[in-house]
């Protein structure tokens, strides 16, 4: 016979109550008066128990109604992750890569549907080659926009700083695959830049340089050729096309899933565009950074408290 | 000037008396030639020796010499000759004597077995789009018909030597009228080569077409910036033949994986084909020091295009092939850029697939709970 832990609880007050009642009878008192002892005591249980177990029931709900807000809040509320500036440094440099992308690879896979139908016509072919030196200029505008921001600004440069590689991030990563196969139970934190972001960032970085410095050998190859041998303008062109492959892969498969296609962000995140994350996400992909984020704002808040009762007190001391 | 019209004056007068001397003895009459031995009736004027030259009412003068040696030994001897020259059926002939037209026996599915076809083209109807019947039909007299190339009483076989169709004669033929690029081929190593007696060399009709040919920037032309690399492809793409000749077969590939193959191929008309650097009748080999593509004159090739060209385009292979060990740094540079390609991207896609097998695994224990 299955009992709960509340009809055991029952089971026990209702035989203290007989006890009480056994012994309220063999106590010799007259019958108006034991009847009006057991109605007294049998009120005060009564009052004991709805207390104390509407005060339970209430107590359950309200932590886990709070627990509920707090995910909502969590789900809701939204941190600056990227600055307006980053952000647009971003978008620039995406929209330029694209362009590249769409008006350079068909040059490489000039065999394939897909080049003949955008090189459709020689006035198609020069459009796109157009476009592939305005987007090459916009993109080496933008790599000196970066280079002025990690150099002289002062959120560049923290962000810069922690852009760098460290030890920790190939412990993280070691972490992550032993998450993956099973010998860890939870997934490494992060702080601001995971490894798999770095690894974008430094692919970007490289690649730029990389991209630019080969492309313009060729864009002004009558200059290049002025000061270099033929077999070196032959470098820079194996250099441009094959660097561009594995940019274009390393962004499709690697970029695009990390933060686009994978199961927790398909079809796609918007964080390029508003540079927000919320809390949740944040809490759980960048836990470290969140942490710092949160105990900054306190200290913040504390100091401006400090400094609040500090003017209340002086102010108080000058009134009196 | 006057004694030149006074000459002129004089032939005509000349004649006009013979022909009237001819006219004057008899009536016109009808021939008719049924067997080749009927032949005989038109050689007892058109082999007279003083029968070789007459002028035609237009002021022409035409041959009408015909010799006998040469007509026996030629493909047609065994036609009549009013087999070609069918309106002649009266003696003297009127004044009317029409162009031979080749077309009478000559067209296609003909039972008289005159061949006719390159392939399922009728050979005529090519010429007839040509730019040769084209410039005849405007009215330009210099325009060859098919008796400008191929001949009159001596057509033979092309394959017969002395055929003036046959490979080793048809740049003589075609230097009848383009006498320059004739010049220039005769110099060039193919017209060395022909020389040589090498019949698979490029001769004219290799790259220009034959009975088709087109203007050179012509939208049908072999030999426009568009169609050129195809057509020199056509022998140097050819990996047992260049073989013999001791030439690279590599060039038509490695021209289309440059940028100049790649923007030539998409229509850019600018951009430097085959001929822009070899040049296309005077063509030479490197070593040749008259060679467009000989390193001293390398630099002013290139310059045409490349304003400032130096001794630096010198440096280096032009046709270049990444995948050849040979190419030097080239090769190391594609070669490491494809070691790190693959090792990228396969440890990139691990990652992924990890990822992915985990998010699966959290995903179903949660379900399970």
């Amino acid at each position: 016979m299955p009992t709960s832990k509340k009809e055991q609880l029952l089971k026990s007050i209702g035989e203290r109550v007989d006890e009480a009642f056994g012994y309220i009878d063999k106590s010799g008192l007259g019958e108006d008066i034991r009847e009006g002892i057991k109605d007294e005591v049998a009120g005060e249980v009564e009052t004991f128990m709805r207390r104390t177990f509407d005060h339970s029931v209430k107590k359950k709900t309200h932590v886990a109604h709070t627990e509920q807000l707090k995910l909502e809040i969590d789900r809701q509320e939204t941190i600056l992750r990227f600055s307006l500036f980053f952000r647009i440094q971003h978008i620039i440099m995406f929209v330029s890569v694209l362009l590249l992308v769409f008006t350079g690879l068909p040059l490489k896979f000039n065999e394939t549907a897909v080049a003949k139908m955008i090189f459709s016509s020689a006035d198609a072919f020069m459009f796109a080659k157009m476009l592939h030196r305005i987007a090459a200029t916009a993109l080496a505008g933008v790599a000196l926009v970066h280079l002025y921001f990690i150099v002289f600004m002062k959120e560049g440069r923290s962000n810069f700083i922690q852009f760098l590689p460290r030890f920790q991030d190939a412990k993280d990563a070691l972490h992550n695959i032993k998450y993956f196969i099973g010998l860890e139970k939870h997934h490494p934190r992060f702080d601001r830049f995971s490894y798999i972001e770095k690894f974008d960032y430094w692919a970007v970085y490289w690649g730029i340089i990389v991209m630019v410095g080969s492309g313009s050998a060729l864009w002004f190859n009558t200059q290049f050729m002025a000061l270099l041998p033929k077999y070196m303008i032959d470098v820079m062109k194996e250099v441009h096309s094959d660097e561009a492959l594995l940019a274009t892969l390393a962004l499709v498969i690697w970029h695009f899933y990390n933060v686009h296609f994978n199961p927790s962000k398909f079809p796609g995140s918007l964080l390029w565009w508003h540079g927000r994350m919320t809390v949740e996400e944040m809490k759980d992909e960048h836990p470290l950074e969140y942490e710092r984020i949160i105990s900054e704002r306190a200290e913040k808040k504390l100091e401006a408290q400090v400094q609040d009762s500090g003017r209340n007190d002086s102010r108080s001391g000058e009134q009196s | 000037m006057d004694r030149f019209i006074f000459r002129l004056f004089l032939i005509i007068g000349f004649t006009a008396m013979s022909a009237g001397i001819v006219f004057a003895e008899e009536e016109p009459y009808p021939i008719q030639l049924q067997t080749i031995e009927d032949n005989k009736k038109c050689y007892v004027c058109h082999s007279e020796l003083d029968m070789k030259e007459h002028v035609m009412k237009d002021g022409t003068v035409r041959m009408l010499f015909v010799d006998q040696v040469v007509f026996s030994g030629s493909t047609h001897h065994e036609q009549v000759c009013t087999a070609c020259h069918e309106d002649i059926n009266m003696v003297p002939h009127g004044p009317e004597e029409k162009t031979v037209k080749c077309t009478h026996c000559h067209y296609m599915d003909n039972t008289f077995g005159a061949p006719t076809s390159e392939g399922d083209v009728d050979r005529y109807e090519k010429y007839r789009k040509s730019v040769h019947k084209r410039e005849l039909d405007a009215g330009n007299p210099d325009a060859p018909d098919c008796f400008d190339c191929h001949g009159t009483h001596d057509i033979i076989v092309p394959t017969a030597e002395k055929s003036r169709i046959n490979r080793r004669n048809i740049p003589a033929t075609c230097g009848r009228c383009h006498i320059d690029e004739y010049a220039d081929y005769k110099m060039s190593v193919h017209g060395q080569a022909l020389a040589r007696g090498e019949l698979e060399v490029a001769v004219c009709i290799d790259c220009h077409g034959e009975h088709g040919v087109a203007e050179v920037h012509g939208s049908d032309s072999n030999v426009a910036a568009a169609t050129l690399p195809e057509t020199c492809a056509q022998c140097h793409a050819e990996e047992k033949l260049m073989s013999r000749f001791g030439i690279e077969s590599a060039q038509y590939d490695t021209y289309r994986e440059s940028y100049h193959g790649k923007a030539n191929k998409f229509g850019l008309q600018t951009v430097a084909n085959c001929a822009s650097c070899h040049g296309f009748h005077d063509v030479l080999p490197a070593d040749d020091p008259k060679s467009h593509i000989n390193p001293d004159n390398l630099a002013a090739t290139c310059g045409k295009c490349h304003t400032g060209a130096n001794i630096n385009y010198t440096r280096g292979k032009m046709h270049v092939e990444a995948a050849d060990p040979s190419s030097g740094i080239i090769f190391i540079v594609a070669f490491m850029f494809k070691i790190l390609t693959i090792g990228t991207v396969v440890s990139l896609v691990i990652h992924i697939c990890l990822d992915l097998i985990r998010r699966f695994l959290n995903w179903r224990r949660r379900d399970a709970h």
